[in-house]
């Protein structure tokens, strides 16, 4: 659970947390001032998720959440997000997720180094 | 079961590549179980715990992140039967001191489902600074969260657990409750402020921590509880009890 910018614009930061469980796990953001859902972000919901690495029903995405300065160019605060991801020969991996907080698209997915260098020498 | 041995990744935040990686040495197991990072300045620490493999003891680590060095190691022993009921660090900074809260189970969890102790560890050593009690079953999942006043000082811990506690070698669960208690860091005193009651399936709880009004979550932290189903529950927590629940469906 942490505070991310004021998405809704409406003077006050707001609010994210996770649900790592269900469909994969997703992750709430709500405004503060009215403390009411803004959006719901679900890996398993998106679609053309491709970075090596599948993020999806079994992902326990939303684990950890936690705001980070801007990561995809746009100027605004983004949001990483902890799960596993699934691929490669060792199975489940620890995972962080880049959540862009103006599409509430994932852009970005970084997993253990191990599962990176293994595929790169294949 | 054999434990795995865990690590601990450092991740750039620019380069989004993995530039550290922090293990134990072979006696341990689990190592990165619980960690807890605090910031001062351009100061940043990490406590880590670990398992000594085949001993009913834990590891708790304080590890300077500037040049990943060790600041100190504590060896915390166990009961048995409390194998998988970690020891929850809490890492903060004190002034400009790293200081470490610990809460842990001492006693054999079937004995004494309702103890915890908390711990106070600085440089010096680790003290005890208090128990929790208060007819609250904090038998595992427990969560802390520093609350500081507006004048930036800590002032105490709120507590959470998951009575998710399953008896060695059962798949019995014996309750799924949640449960907040607010520990005075002046006093001495710990004081149960949530109950959740009802069956909730819960899968844990989390706690954030702020000293003023924040739009309408007005208090002094929130309880976010999470249902099978994917929805939510937002608890508003005060010092002295509950003030409001929010439900979010999926």
């Amino acid at each position: 659970m942490c505070w991310v910018r004021d998405v809704d614009e409406d003077g006050v930061e707001d609010l994210a947390f996770g649900c790592p469980i269900g469909l994969g796990g997703s992750v709430f953001v709500l405004g503060s001032r009215r403390a009411a859902k803004i959006t719901t972000i679900e890996p398993s919901m998106q679609e053309g998720l491709d970075f090596g690495h599948r993020i999806d029903i079994s992902s326990s995405f939303g684990t950890q959440v936690c705001a980070v300065p801007d990561q995809d160019g746009d100027v605004l605060d983004d949001l990483l997000v902890a799960g596993t991801s699934f691929g490669g020969a060792r199975g489940a991996q620890a995972a962080l997720s880049v959540v862009s907080t103006k599409t509430w698209k994932i852009v970005r997915v970084v997993v253990d180094r191990e599962l990176a260098k293994a595929k790169s020498d294949k | 079961m054999k434990p795995r041995a865990g690590r601990v990744l450092v991740v750039d935040p620019v380069k989004w590549t993995i530039v550290r990686e922090l293990a134990g040495d072979g006696s341990e197991g689990e190592f990165g179980g619980l960690c807890s990072a605090a910031h001062t300045g351009d100061r940043s620490y990490l406590a880590v715990t670990s398992v000594v493999k085949g001993e009913p003891r834990w590891l708790l680590r304080l590890i300077d992140v500037a040049d990943l060095s060790t600041v100190w190691t504590d060896t915390i022993e166990i009961d048995p039967s409390n194998r998988h009921s970690y020891p929850n660090p809490l890492c903060v900074v004190d002034g400009d001191d790293p200081v470490v809260f610990l809460l842990e189970r001492s006693k054999a969890a079937l004995d004494d489902p309702e103890h915890l102790v908390l711990w106070r560890r600085v440089l010096k050593g680790r003290t005890c600074i208090g128990h929790l009690r208060d007819g609250y079953l904090l038998r595992s999942g427990q969560n802390t969260c520093p609350h500081y006043d507006l004048k930036g000082k800590l002032d105490g811990i709120f507590v959470s657990s998951i009575d998710d506690y399953s008896p060695p070698d059962t798949r019995l669960f014996f309750e799924n409750q949640s449960r907040v208690a607010w520990f005075d860091l002046a006093t001495g005193k710990s004081v149960p402020v949530c109950r959740t009651a009802e069956d909730t399936a819960a899968a844990g709880v989390e706690l954030l921590g702020f000293s003023a009004p924040h739009g309408r979550f007005v208090g002094d932290a929130i309880a976010v509880r999470r249902v099978r189903a994917g929805g939510g529950q937002l608890v508003m927590l005060t010092r002295r009890g509950t003030v409001s629940q929010l439900e979010f469906p999926a």
